[in-house]
């Protein structure tokens, strides 16, 4: 061993020592790397900082005052993609750990680790008990296919509240890539929206408003479920009742609203007069409002029977309420060039008949260029039979035009004819056109009521029902079409798609849900949910177009070049170092 | 300095860092040492100690046998300490106490909680577990960790068990009656048992003796020694009901002059049991006084309490039993007839 250590030379024993000079090298390049997975030494290269918190996250983290205890399920022998998942999940939280060590604490926990099944049974049972999903995958073992339960969720616990959160978001056997990259994009908003609803101690309360033909809870159920994750949501039926939205405060002049925040979806019905009061006064105490409200009467259905309809003002009685508001929303419909496909039986081609896609111009797809954080980063929004909107002076208020038409876009006033002709049609969009036409504002600022200076009522009685005239500071917001917020449904399988979806693509492309839970997230002052949710990561694919056109030639190129380069490398350092010693 | 020497001290140094740091690493950013409360290997789990804050203290000791006995000199209950080896091991970290209730959860424990000691063959206690009160919602308990060599666990966590709801606490008593095993007589095999005697008192036609000289032969006898006719089927029947039989509570709600004048009076019935080994175990029953609606009429009225006896199990234990488990073998003859 001495001689080892010690020498070195042609001899035997020297090229020993030398192979054992060699294994120390190895050994020690392998040990730092070993050790350098230990050390958190981060740089963020991405352009969009993906691997950055973002400065809503780090100011949450920052704030909070006491432990929060994240279990996470994602641990054991787990495929490749959950493992990656499993693995994001723990960098996130330690990178949280960087700005709160104190109050962020974590465990990864197996929960099919116990040998005996009734135990992991158990634990299921009781983890879905809490909340979490399950998701079986198929794993390979050995050439075989085995089975898995996996939890890829975590409970997070704070003081007296736990609250589950979904990590990979698919039911699917075996969740491709895409998804679980998907899902770690994600990860930030989904634990930073579990933080805050563990720690947040009141949860503000949604109404969503009936009685006047409004969308039925099936068709806003994806949107509802969306919001119960941060809100407490109801329904609510006014009916002439005054303590619907508010109660009276004992001993004080006002009244106090019950909820935070009401959502009025596509009324059909038009509203009764001590509703509508009901309502103003709502606002004036404060209450948030979204208006979901169409300005025509115009549906896909009643072309099924006939080739064309006609469209009609919407009588909802609401248009003095917003015109007292800030916003009008016109009797037309915007026909856009930006809009959503329609499926047509055409000509029958030969004997069968033909099943062709056709732009819809009445269904516009609405791209969010406002920098807005509404909807700043979201997916173009869809609208069905959209009308579009006027802002009209009222002072106080500012008003913000969150989502538009195309610049190839055109108005089609009352009445209108809806027909499904218009497919076939040059509507000539890029020539003569409208552009821009709002489909949804903001207005924020305190309103004035739509009753001012118009109640032949004693002073004494408004005073007994708590009539205020000028509103607290608050914020509303309309949009030109109600089914904005409708959710497809399947009636004969007895189950909704997510807002959104699109059943020619078969997948979820618009933007309707983000759009309306950051709404509703900014109406509640939740700002820092919606720069979260609405960060940008690119999922960065190879070009299509390309990868089919250059294929040879790019494939050629990443085997080869590689290759080359080595060789070259190999070729120049043989080349030097004869040289040197040649030299010598 | 020696080139390969340095090589092979770096290789040493990196080689003791990266052991460190791979044992140091772990699932969990909690304190490891003082988190780790389950124990995963109840088998080896050989003693438990319990402590109240009261003084009160029960000692349980596995038996090479597999029983444990209770302070040395009582046998313990099996499916109590199951439960405890079983929370033992399913035991987890539902979150650590916030720090805006800890100090408040510490005072209360202070006051309140009770130790464990884990044993799992050493001198010295595996585990510590100080078990303090259940939180607000009855999901959880405190606890606090402490290993011997390593400390005390300064902040306190909340405990729970998968598939549990409720609080731990009640399990770690120092109750001594609670702990003890109500085992009135046991026989694993029923030919353990070699013969009984059953005497109702002042009713020597109900009285009987069934003997069992040998597996599958009784013999049913009148209390002088008469032979009686044998429904085979009915005795071995009354004497597979010897196999286990357990009371309720042992009486602590007579005072001691209720107590003596009860063992004064005559019992109703006295069971004698003699094992194949020769030991006889002797109780006596009493009738418990009917304490149902006394204003009922007497028709109604029963003669005893319906549901429960008194029994001294050996002339020592004063206990409450339950009829329905003791009807069966303090019937009278005229059952065991043909």
């Amino acid at each position: 061993m001495k001689g080892l250590l010690s020498g070195s030379g042609g001899t035997r024993g020297g090229r020993a020592g030398d192979l054992l000079e060699l294994g120390a090298g190895i050994g020690i390049v392998l040990l730092v790397l070993f050790i350098g997975s230990f050390v958190r030494l981060r740089a963020d290269l991405t352009s969009e900082k993906r691997y950055t918190l973002t400065d809503a996250t780090r100011e949450m983290v920052v704030g909070l005052d006491d432990v929060v205890y994240v279990r996470v399920y994602l641990h054991g022998a787990l495929p490749a993609d959950l493992r990656q998942l499993s693995q994001a999940t723990r960098d996130l939280l330690d990178e949280m750990r960087v700005w709160n060590p104190e109050h962020i604490q974590y465990t990864f926990i197996d929960p099919s680790a116990s040998e005996d099944e009734r135990t992991r049974n158990e634990v299921y049972d009781d983890l879905q008990k809490q909340g979490l999903r399950y998701s079986s995958i198929r794993l390979r073992d050995k050439g075989a296919f085995t089975e898995r339960i996996v939890f890829p969720g975590a409970l997070v616990t704070y003081r007296d509240k736990t609250v589950p959160v979904q990590l990979l978001k698919t039911q699917l056997r075996t969740p491709d890539a895409e998804i679980v990259n998907r899902s770690i994009n994600n990860l930030e908003y989904e634990l930073a929206s579990a933080f805050r609803q563990a720690s947040t101690l009141h949860k503000p309360r949604i109404a969503f408003l009936e009685g006047n033909g409004e969308l039925p809870e099936l068709y806003v159920m994806d949107v509802t479920n969306a919001l119960k994750e941060t809100y407490e949501v109801d329904r609510v039926r006014i009916n002439g009742k005054i303590d619907a939205l508010s109660k009276p405060l004992e001993g004080g002049n006002y009244r106090v609203n019950s909820y935070d925040a009401l959502v009025v979806a596509k009324p059909e019905k038009p509203f009764d007069g001590r509703d509508k009061y009901v309502i103003d006064q709502f606002v004036m105490n404060g209450g948030k409002v979204l208006w979901l409200v169409d300005g025509m009467n115009a549906h896909l259905d009643s072309l099924r029977k006939n080739q064309f309809s006609i469209a009609t003002p919407m009588e909802h009685g609401l248009d003095d309420l917003l015109f007292a508001y800030g916003v009008r929303v016109n009797k037309d419909l915007v026909l856009d060039k930006s809009c959503a496909p329609i499926e047509i039986w055409t000509q029958p081609y030969g004997n069968q008949r033909k099943l062709e896609r056709f732009p819809w111009y009445f269904e516009p797809v609405s791209i969010p260029e406002s920098t807005h954080p509404i909807v700043s980063n979201i997916d173009p929004v869809h609208l069905r039979f959209a009308s579009s909107l006027d802002t009209v002076a009222a002072e106080g208020i500012r008003k913000t035009v969150l989502l538009t038409s195309s610049p190839y876009s055109r108005i089609m006033r009352n009445p209108v004819r809806v027909s499904l002709n218009i497919v076939e049609m040059d509507l000539g969009l890029d020539r003569n056109a409208t552009p821009y036409q709002p489909f949804a504002v903001l207005l924020e600022g305190a309103f004035t009521s739509a009753y001012a200076d118009r109640l032949l009522v004693a002073p004494d009685t408004l005073r007994l029902w708590g009539y205020r005239e000028q509103g607290k500071r608050t914020a509303q917001l309309v949009v030109g079409d109600g089914e904005v917020i409708a959710n497809r449904v399947d009636h004969e399988k007895g189950m909704y798609y997510m807002l959104g979806y699109d059943r020619y693509a078969n997948a979820k492309i618009y933007g309707n849900r983000e759009f309306l839970v950051n709404a509703m997230n900014y109406l509640l002052d939740d700002h820092s949910l919606i720069s979260i949710r609405s960060r940008a990561i690119t999922l960065r694919q190879l070009d299509p177009e390309r990868t089919v056109l250059e294929r040879a030639y790019l494939q050629a190129f990443n085997t080869a070049a590689p290759v080359l380069v080595s060789v070259l490398a190999g070729l120049l350092f043989h080349y030097f170092r004869r040289r040197r010693y040649s030299q010598a | 300095m020696n080139r390969r020497l340095l090589l092979f001290l770096l290789l040493v140094a990196l080689g003791a860092t990266a052991w460190y740091l791979a044992g140091s690493r772990g699932s969990t950013t909690l304190d490891r040492p003082l988190s780790d409360f389950m124990v995963a290997d109840t088998s080896q789990v050989d003693r438990i100690f319990i402590a109240e804050h009261n003084g009160k203290w029960v000692d349980l000791r596995r038996r090479p046998d597999g029983s444990w006995s209770l302070n040395d000199i009582y046998k313990a209950k099996k499916h109590e300490v199951d439960l405890l080896l079983r929370t033992f091991l399913r035991v987890e970290v539902k979150a650590p106490v916030p720090k805006s209730a800890e100090e408040n959860v510490l005072r209360v424990m202070s006051a309140s909680a009770s130790k464990v000691e884990i044993y799992t063959g050493g001198k010295k206690p595996e585990k510590v577990w100080i078990v303090g009160h259940g939180t607000k919602d009855h999901f959880g308990t405190y606890m606090l960790l402490e290993k011997p060599g390593i400390g005390r666990s300064s902040s306190p966590f909340i405990m729970g068990m998968s598939r549990f709801t409720g609080v731990l606490n009640t399990r770690f008593h120092a109750d001594l009656d609670t702990w003890r095993d109500t085992e009135v007589y046991a026989f694993d095999d029923v030919y353990e048992v070699a013969a009984v005697e059953m005497t109702l008192t002042g009713e020597p036609d109900a009285s009987y003796r069934v003997e069992h000289p040998a597996p599958g032969v009784v013999r049913l006898l009148a209390p002088d020694g008469r032979a009686l006719p044998t429904d085979t089927l009915l005795v071995k029947g009354y004497l597979l009901a010897f196999e286990q039989l357990n009371y309720e509570y042992i009486e602590r709600n007579l005072d001691r002059r209720q107590r003596d004048s009860l063992i004064a009076t005559p019992p109703s019935h006295v069971l004698a049991i003699t094992a194949r080994d020769g030991g006889t175990k002797r109780i006596k029953f009493w009738w418990k006084p009917y304490e149902g609606d006394l204003t009922a009429p007497e028709a109604v009225q029963a003669e005893h309490d319906k549901v429960r006896m008194q029994a001294l199990v050996q002339d020592t234990l004063l206990v409450t039993v339950q009829r329905q488990m003791f009807d069966v073998v303090l019937q009278p003859r005229e059952f065991l007839l043909p």
